[in-house]
């Protein structure tokens, strides 16, 4: 199922610089949204990306595919580093192989074009259509074939996004990202703003998707059971930092860091007498600023297991078992010690 | 393959412009504005078949007439010959109509022959310097009250008391600077010179059989219609009619109004279309490009903005020739600032949608992403400048032929509405006998500009964002 690295992110990092002064502009902070991360994206793999509101999941998506420039940092894809490479080839070599979902259905589409010529824009940006033009045979065949590919009818072509329901829209989305036969897509939350009926549908549509063509997927989501539904590993961020990564499963079963485990408790069960008798674990505190600079962990100051040296020295990833990795000086192959967590019964 | 997702209903497809029109057509105002603006627009442009007459064709002895007055056509010749049609059809205007709508006909004309007598007339400085007759010169003629005088070759016949040297030839003369000698023929109309023309026509509208007094004639006949009474048409004299009046010079007010329109219109579009084309790319290019770019393109358009505007008009103007040309210069420069500014403000929120950013990671050029997605998002705005504009831009043009400074176009002065108000507000005469010239100039264009502005109202609500829902 898994293979060979195609896209490898070496210490990523996004700063937005805070700045002050009407004619001088000068920096007087930095939002550290990204901040320095590591990961690869195996052929054929879909990798789970969670973390809460703000950790920098869905910026780290947008500077891999460029819609925001990487501050440090290396993304390897088809022998480019797309980290530091001209927007020009970007466009020409690139782009077309790496497509993104996003994650509003309702504002990604432009409002005045229709569905044909929504689908048909990557078709003709990427010259891959003999006309080029909407309403020329060819194009319009191309346009039916993806809308069909994602479930929409033909009858569709000459709507305009506002005819349709989320899902629908979603999926509008989708053909687009799949024109011009992309090798990695990115998905940024791309059912987080759907009903939860809809959610399955669109994320059934996502696998038999990947199955079908051959498709690699970044998925992110904070919604931790539809990433463990599809996921085959799930890397886990904290204030922009990869914390943990692992295969889906064992991730759920043995998580290793401290912020997962609180993660996972956060997930209600839908079983009134399971979920009123769970230890589930309480965070305290905000979470923190990403303009603070750390010089340990950054998850130290709401760490309920943390010791004195979380405080001082920042904790690499450790593979701690086979393909599973986790940032934290108190884990160990076992995971953290029964109830150390401190976990409460509501 | 995934199943295939719920359908909404099969109801047409609704773009959004569509759904602005259903909104529009509930406004009745708007309606109104609009219905009156296209009747106003297809007028304008219909002027030529809609009145008669040539807006500067002028018949100066007639004086200002008061709306609704007909009077007699008086110079215009007809010439009928078996077998051929009457030249030319649409003079005399009856005459012409009856010819053409494909029924027999026969004309029963009185004619009056006429004695003509040629005098020369040395005019300098557009006064009469000298009046000959054969061999005698006159400081004054009487002109008995059954002649005329006329212009050779020059149309019209003139009722005039007396010529006198030092007077004004009261015909319509060649215009010429300096001294120059015009041809007058002194017209006599003897009664006893009075017989019966009759001309049969066929269904063909041409001429099958011309009688004079009962004998036959073969060949060409030249019939004035002054004197013509066509007695097979209820007996109605050939006559015109003004339903506007004319001004002092003699010409159609209605005509003048119209053709007024298609000035006034002309420079209203013309001069938005310009102005819009720059504000709306120029507006887009610093909103898009935003940073310093933005911000010295966004420094410039304050600096156009503190200028006094209808001074740099009339300063352009005066310096670089009162020019339709010109006027467009001025005017659009002017008027670009504020489409730039607000189509600037519409860009640059609407960059940050997430619709452009996926266009980019769906190879869009930054050329593209402008042109194709986010112009187009403006034209709700624009649309609703253009009706806004047009007469603003309408009013500014009055407003320079109001205080005298006329557009010449090939050297003439344009009839614009704002030049019509200005004459008639000089011809008005002290109480307002003339009220006609004023009246009727001013109404189409307050009309005109009421509508506008009701439509450009009413397009704004039809096209607010705030009411585009989101499902």
């Amino acid at each position: 199922m898994t293979g060979e690295p195609l896209l490898t992110v070496r210490g990523l990092e996004v700063h937005f610089p805070i700045e002050r002064g009407v004619f001088f502009r000068h920096e007087i902070g930095r939002v550290r949204a990204v901040d320095g991360i590591s990961f690869e994206l195996r052929q054929g793999e879909t990798l789970g990306l969670v973390g809460e509101s703000g950790c920098g999941k869905s910026t780290t998506a947008r500077a891999i595919i460029r819609l925001v420039q990487p501050t440090a940092g290396e993304v390897r894809f088809l022998g480019h580093d797309l980290a530091t490479l001209d927007e020009e080839t970007m466009r020409r070599e690139v782009r077309r192989h790496l497509q993104m979902i996003f994650q509003d259905p309702y504002a990604c589409l432009n409002p005045r074009m229709t569905v044909e010529q929504l689908v048909g824009e990557p078709l003709r940006n990427f010259g891959l259509s003999t006309f080029g033009l909407a309403g020329t045979g060819d194009l319009r065949d191309r346009v039916t074939e993806l809308l069909q590919l994602v479930g929409l009818s033909p009858r569709h072509l000459d709507r305009y996004p506002h005819e349709f329901s989320g899902g629908q829209r979603q999926r509008i989305g989708i053909a687009r990202a799949l024109a011009a036969n992309p090798q990695v897509v990115l998905c940024d939350e791309p059912v987080s703003a759907l009903d939860v009926s809809i959610q399955a549908q669109v994320v059934n549509l996502l696998q038999d998707l990947q199955d079908q063509l051959g498709l690699t997927y970044l998925f992110i989501a904070h919604d931790l059971a539809v990433v463990r539904h599809i996921s085959d590993r799930v890397a886990v961020m904290y204030l922009g930092r990869i914390v943990e990564v692992a295969p889906a499963d064992e991730i759920y079963d043995l998580p290793l860091h401290p912020y997962t485990v609180a993660l996972l408790s956060a997930i209600p069960i839908p079983d009134p007498a399971v979920q009123r008798s769970r230890h589930r674990i309480a965070l305290q505190g905000e979470i923190p600023s990403p303009t603070k600079q750390y010089q340990g962990c950054r998850f130290a100051d709401r760490c309920p297991v943390k010791i004195a040296r979380c405080h001082t020295e920042d904790p690499p990833l450790v593979e701690h078992r086979p393909g599973h990795v986790a940032a934290c000086w108190v884990t160990g192959p076992n995971g953290l010690a029964a109830g150390a967590m401190g976990g409460r019964a509501d | 393959m995934a199943a295939t997702a719920p359908e909404p209903d099969d109801v047409p497809s609704d773009g959004p412009w569509a759904q602005a029109w259903k909104r529009l057509r509930r406004n009745r105002m708007a309606m109104a504005g609009l219905v009156v603006v296209l009747a106003m627009a297809l007028s304008a442009v219909l002027a030529p078949w809609i009145v008669p007459f040539d807006p500067r064709e002028m018949e100066r002895w007639t004086g200002a007439l008061a709306p609704g007055t007909r009077h007699l056509e008086l110079c215009n010749e007809m010439v009928v010959e078996r077998g051929k049609a009457p030249r030319p059809q649409d003079v005399p205007t009856a005459v012409g109509k009856a010819a053409v709508d494909g029924a027999a006909h026969v004309w029963r004309i009185e004619v009056q022959d006429e004695v003509t007598t040629l005098l020369r007339v040395t005019v300098d400085g557009g006064k009469i310097q000298q009046i000959g007759e054969g061999g005698k010169r006159h400081t004054t003629l009487e002109i008995a009250e059954d002649e005329f005088i006329r212009v050779k070759d020059g149309g019209a016949v003139v009722r005039v008391p007396v010529l006198a040297v030092g007077g004004v030839l009261p015909a319509p003369a060649p215009q010429q600077a300096g001294r120059f000698v015009v041809m007058v023929e002194r017209v006599k109309r003897p009664p006893e010179a009075k017989r019966t023309v009759e001309i049969a026509l066929g269904t063909d509208g041409k001429v099958t059989t011309v009688t004079s007094a009962g004998v036959p004639v073969d060949g060409e006949m030249r019939v004035r219609a002054e004197n013509v009474r066509d007695t097979s048409l209820d007996g109605a004299r050939i006559e015109h009619s003004h339903p506007l009046g004319t001004d002092q010079e003699g010409r159609d007010v209605l005509a003048r109004v119209l053709f007024g329109a298609r000035i006034s219109l002309l420079v209203g579009i013309v001069a938005t279309f310009v102005s819009l084309s720059i504000g709306v790319f120029y507006g887009a290019i610093a909103g898009f490009a935003g940073g310093r770019t933005d911000v010295f393109m966004m420094r410039v358009v304050d600096v156009l903005y503190a200028l006094p505007y209808i001074f740099l008009v009339i300063i352009l103007l005066v310096a670089f020739g009162r020019s339709l040309v010109m006027l467009f210069i001025a005017l659009g420069l002017v008027q670009w600032l504020t489409p730039a500014r607000v189509v600037r403000g519409q860009i640059l929120s609407l960059k940050r949608r997430e619709f452009v950013d996926a266009s980019v990671t769906l190879g869009a050029t930054p050329w593209t992403i402008l042109i194709r997605h986010l112009i187009p998002n403006t034209m709700g705005v624009v649309v609703v400048f253009t009706t806004l504009t047009i007469p603003a831009v309408i009013l500014e043009e009055s407003f320079l032929s109001f205080i005298g400074l006329t557009v010449l176009f090939r050297g003439e002065p344009i009839d614009s509405w704002g030049a019509l108000v200005d004459y008639g507000r000089n011809a008005l005469g002290g109480d307002g006998e003339r009220w006609w010239l004023l009246v009727f100039p001013a109404a189409a264009m307050s009309l005109t500009l009421f509508s506008l502005n009701f439509l450009g109202d009413g397009l704004r609500d039809a096209l607010d964002p705030r009411q585009k829902g989101r499902g």
